[in-house]
């Protein structure tokens, strides 16, 4: 019989977190993950750098590039505002934790959406997934229901795994979300979700305002983000097949 | 469109995708959508946000669908120094073939527009030996 992979590590009173927002389903964890970082003024520390960079942004006349790093406090978060296809998402989970091990990170949160096509948008529920033991008391403490089956695909199930294995302690918060629109209601509960998590206070309000507006801004990132899950739909299954008994 | 414009295009679109591009041209945004296929329906989602109900035409024609939708509000884009202004939503979708025209029905709720489709149900009936 096999032993249970998940080990117990103790997390300290006030662990240093990471929130890790990459484009997929509903592009929950760009929206919220963005919202977060304006709402808490954190303050951007750095890049994820990929050789060559395929794309730049430029703000306020700065050459910034697509993977950001930020921090304030003991909260940092690493954003992505370029889908992360197959052929990379290995590397890109392995600079995440690279970067964990090296700023002492206890606890990385990982977001994104699940799509349920007929979800009640006044009560979307987030679930949560956890790579330690002693993380469900997180997820109990929060209210937070445990993801207790289905199917993760995609760049967010290469992610997954590579947490899983990782010496990192990790949650995977997925909420209810529209999979083929941005959709920020899912967004503005995965922040509430955080906000508990991380036992800050972040304000709505200015969310709220947003919101039709990141429908809109959002329609090119969204369709990007679509093509790169789509190719890997289209990609040879690799489930086993069924066995008749 | 002249020669020039449709190579222009064409290298736009490698660089920008379809959907941005489009915008620019046309001046007019086009929505995010989603076709899918059900048992007995096709059911087409058109994602509209900054936009009323009564503000919202759907044409059939013979073959194709157009969604066309004015937003509440102007919605700007500025690239560099140059701004371009959006009043519309609009997009044509070619539609699945064998679909029961006269039974098309639309709801637009919580700024999604759902068009559904419904397959025929008449048609030869085949023995079986």
């Amino acid at each position: 019989m096999q032993k249970s992979k998940i080990k117990k590590t103790e997390l300290p009173k006030n662990p240093t977190t990471l929130l890790l927002g990459i484009p997929g389903p509903g592009l929950i964890g760009t929206i919220a993950t963005t919202y977060i970082i304006q709402a808490l003024k954190m303050e951007l520390i750095g890049e994820i750098e990929s050789s060559p960079a395929a794309i730049v942004f430029i703000d306020n006349g700065q050459i910034m590039g697509p993977v950001r790093i930020y921090k304030k406090d003991n909260t940092f978060a690493i954003l992505s505002d370029i889908p992360i296809d197959y052929d990379n998402a290995i590397d890109f989970v392995e600079s995440v934790i690279d970067f964990s091990k090296k700023n002492r990170i206890d606890l990385i949160i990982f977001t994104s959406g699940l799509h349920v096509p007929d979800r009640n948008i006044s009560n979307l529920k987030t679930y949560g997934l956890v790579t330690r033991e002693s993380l469900e008391k997180i997820l109990y403490d929060n209210e937070i229901p445990k993801f207790l089956s289905g199917i993760i695909s995609g760049p967010d199930a290469t992610i997954l795994t590579q947490l899983k294995n990782s010496p990192i302690p990790a949650i995977a918060l997925h909420t209810e979300c529209n999979y083929f629109f941005p959709d920020p209601d899912a967004a503005m509960q995965t922040i509430k979700t955080i906000s508990h998590v991380i036992k800050t206070e972040i304000d709505l309000a200015e969310f709220k305002k947003q919101s039709e507006y990141l429908r809109l801004q959002n329609r090119q990132l969204m369709e990007e983000t679509l093509n790169v899950m789509q190719t890997q739909r289209e990609q040879p299954s690799t489930t086993p097949p069924q066995i008749y008994k | 469109m002249s020669d020039f414009g449709s190579i222009i295009e064409k290298q736009m679109n490698a660089f920008f995708g379809n959907t941005l591009f489009d915008d620019f041209i046309h001046k007019e945004l086009v929505p995010l959508s989603h076709l899918k296929e059900k048992h007995a329906s096709w059911t087409l989602e058109v994602d509209l946000p900054l936009v009323d109900k009564k503000n919202i035409e759907v044409i059939l024609s013979d073959d194709h669908l157009t969604v066309k939708a004015k937003l509440t509000k102007t919605y700007c884009i500025s690239r560099g120094s140059t701004v371009t202004e959006f009043d519309y939503f609009k997009k044509t979708i070619k539609l699945p073939s064998g679909i029961n025209t006269k039974q098309i029905s639309a709801i637009f709720k919580n700024g999604i527009l759902r068009i559904t489709m419904p397959k025929p149900t008449d048609g030869k009936k085949i023995s079986i030996e």
